[in-house]
């Protein structure tokens, strides 16, 4: 029972970091239909950044501000000079599929030549945890879950008072008339790249405080992301942290009962299942129907 | 002079490997991010079937090739229901459904240990354990499959296939059905990537998943696209960019730590360039949109 409620805490605490990296995929998968599996890239970015600033000055506040200036740039470069003119072009959504591997191998590779492939640790960061009986949260899990639900909440609350919703959601349904109605396309998709790696970037922060970080540390978590923004395929931030909090559950128990290595594969056996039956995501077509 | 050799093996597999992409990708315009499961399919095939039934390389050979066969002949039926975007990421999960089932099925494919003490073939009693006798092998099987395309590409049903890659509805319309075309094309490229990886695991003889992983996928189809999808001197091109661009690394002195780095920075930045200003790739034929 008290295995059960570890796994459960653990999980969604480590669900919550996934769904601030998923929301940030799905927002721009579904808005720009770039399928941006360099998200992975400027994950692991983010933490470099953050890593390298705190081990030369040892100020988390220069570092958190540092990492998100990098990611910012970053993701700004890529939009404008890559991802940008692929979709002027109406390439196939496979080509900026292929586009956006390229870079992550880039950036990856970058890291690694002048950081190093092994994995990075943060010194400074805080150790203790709470316990109840035996289970245990520890105090970086505790802080990643507050600043990873105030992230979420900070998001909600630019979506609900800024004009960014509503456009964002007819840039996905139709860009083209979208921009007849006078709606700066352009400008929303640089916003939600911006935004969605900031909120990976410091998921990625979040995440480096408890295990470290490597070059190749990214792909994983960004792929699970993938998953969570095919099963939800909308733009709809609650569900998709119930996802990401229901993936890791299931991911974790896996972990538990059988072999850490089978999470993968169960977790992209679900993936081809919906791709092959239920392209449309898991939530039925009716419920997405009333959006509109 | 063995490492002359041993780079041109590499490069004859990767010939093959790319070989059997382009079928996917330019004669299909299927983009697949699953090619190394066909080769690993191969190579493990090949493994187990030498080092625990003690067959020879000629009766693995056949029963790789058979795996392979039926292996395209269920991902095909992937093919035959998603496609574009959907499809990439459907292979991208049999990719690293593959993965995780070579890393766990221990009593089979031994896990992470892999499986070592595969023997090399052997022709006419002649046994190929040299690298200048595996790199002329292998140069045999490159100069098949090249005179098999030669053949093919002019052939009715390789314009079909094209066919279908242009124009489903136009196929339909002519009266065939282009999961037909797809699934042929399909299995014929699983068939030469299952040759590629019994290749492999003959000439290194041990052989473990770390060799058959979503990089490894991901390669594969880079070389394709940045040497050209859909004639025959595309994906050779590609291959030689990517096996001889550590050889131009070192050329300039460049020490072997940052060498590895290097080649993949460079390697993604071409792959990048290619898509963005010159989709066709080098010497393309079918330009991917």
């Amino acid at each position: 029972m008290e295995t059960t409620i570890q796994i459960l805490i653990n999980s969604i605490v480590s669900g919550l970091l996934l769904s601030l990296v998923a929301i940030g995929f799905t927002y721009i998968f579904q808005v720009t239909k770039v399928f941006h599996l360099a998200h992975g890239g400027i994950y692991v970015s983010g933490a470099f950044a953050c890593w390298w600033v705190l081990t030369k000055t040892n100020n988390w506040f220069a570092a958190i501000i540092l990492s998100v200036a990098v990611v910012a740039i970053l993701i700004y470069l890529i939009e404008k000079t890559i991802y940008l003119p692929l979709t002027k072009k109406q390439s196939n959504q496979s080509i900026s599929l292929i586009a956006s591997m390229g870079l992550y191998v880039v950036i990856v590779n970058v890291l690694a030549l002048f950081f190093g492939s092994e994995n990075k640790i943060i010194d400074n960061t805080v150790s203790g945890s709470f316990e109840l009986g035996n289970i245990i949260l520890t105090k970086v899990q505790a802080i990643q879950s507050i600043i990873g639900v105030a992230l979420i909440v900070a998001f909600l609350i630019y979506l609900k008072f800024s004009k960014s919703n509503l456009a964002l959601q007819a840039v996905s349904d139709n860009e083209t008339i979208s921009k007849i109605f006078s709606i700066n396309t352009e400008s929303e998709r640089t916003k939600v790249f911006i935004i969605g790696s900031i909120l990976a970037c410091i998921a990625a922060i979040l995440k480096t405080m408890e295990t470290g970080i490597d070059p190749q540390a990214g792909m994983s978590i960004t792929l699970t992301a993938a998953v969570v923004a095919i099963l939800v395929a909308r733009l709809n931030v609650l569900l998709i942290i119930a996802f990401s909090i229901g993936l890791t559950i299931l991911q974790n128990s896996v972990e538990w009962f059988l072999n850490a290595q089978w999470k993968e594969g169960i977790t992209f056996l679900i993936l081809l299942l919906v791709i092959l039956f239920r392209t449309e995501g898991i939530i039925s077509y009716n419920l997405r129907k009333d959006r509109a | 002079m063995n490492y002359l050799l041993h780079i041109s093996v590499m490069l004859e597999i990767y010939i093959l490997l790319a070989l059997s992409a382009n079928q996917k990708v330019g004669l299909s315009g299927l983009l697949s991010l699953a090619q190394a499961v066909f080769y690993g399919l191969g190579a493990y095939t090949a493994s187990i079937t030498i080092t625990k039934f003690e067959f020879s390389y000629w009766l693995a050979l056949p029963i790789a090739i058979l795996i392979c066969v039926i292996a395209g002949l269920l991902f095909s039926f992937v093919a035959g229901k998603v496609r574009e975007l959907y499809f990439s990421l459907a292979t991208l999960a049999l990719q690293i459904i593959f993965f995780s089932v070579a890393y766990n099925w221990i009593p089979v494919t031994n896990g992470s240990y892999g499986i070592s003490g595969i023997s090399n073939p052997e022709i006419f009693g002649l046994k190929i354990n040299t690298p200048a006798s595996f790199a002329l092998f292998g140069g045999v099987w490159v100069l098949l499959v090249i005179l098999f395309y030669v053949w093919f590409l002019k052939t009715p049903i390789s314009r079909l296939i094209q066919a279908t890659r242009d124009d489903q509805i136009a196929v339909l319309s002519l009266g065939k059905n282009p999961n037909y075309y797809k699934r042929i094309s399909i299995m014929l490229s699983a068939v030469i990537a299952g040759i590629a990886g019994t290749l492999y695991a003959t000439y290194t003889t041990y052989i473990d998943p770390s060799s058959f992983t979503l990089d490894e996928s991901i390669l594969i189809l880079s070389i394709v696209l940045i040497g050209g999808a859909g004639r025959i001197i595309g994906p050779i091109t590609g291959a030689v960019i990517y096996i001889l661009l550590p050889e131009l690394l070192k050329f300039l002195q460049m020490p072997d730590s940052i060498a590895a780095n290097m080649r993949m920075i460079l390697f993604g930045l071409l792959l990048v360039l290619i898509v963005r200003f010159k989709p066709k790739g080098l010497f393309g034929k079918y330009l991917i949109q």
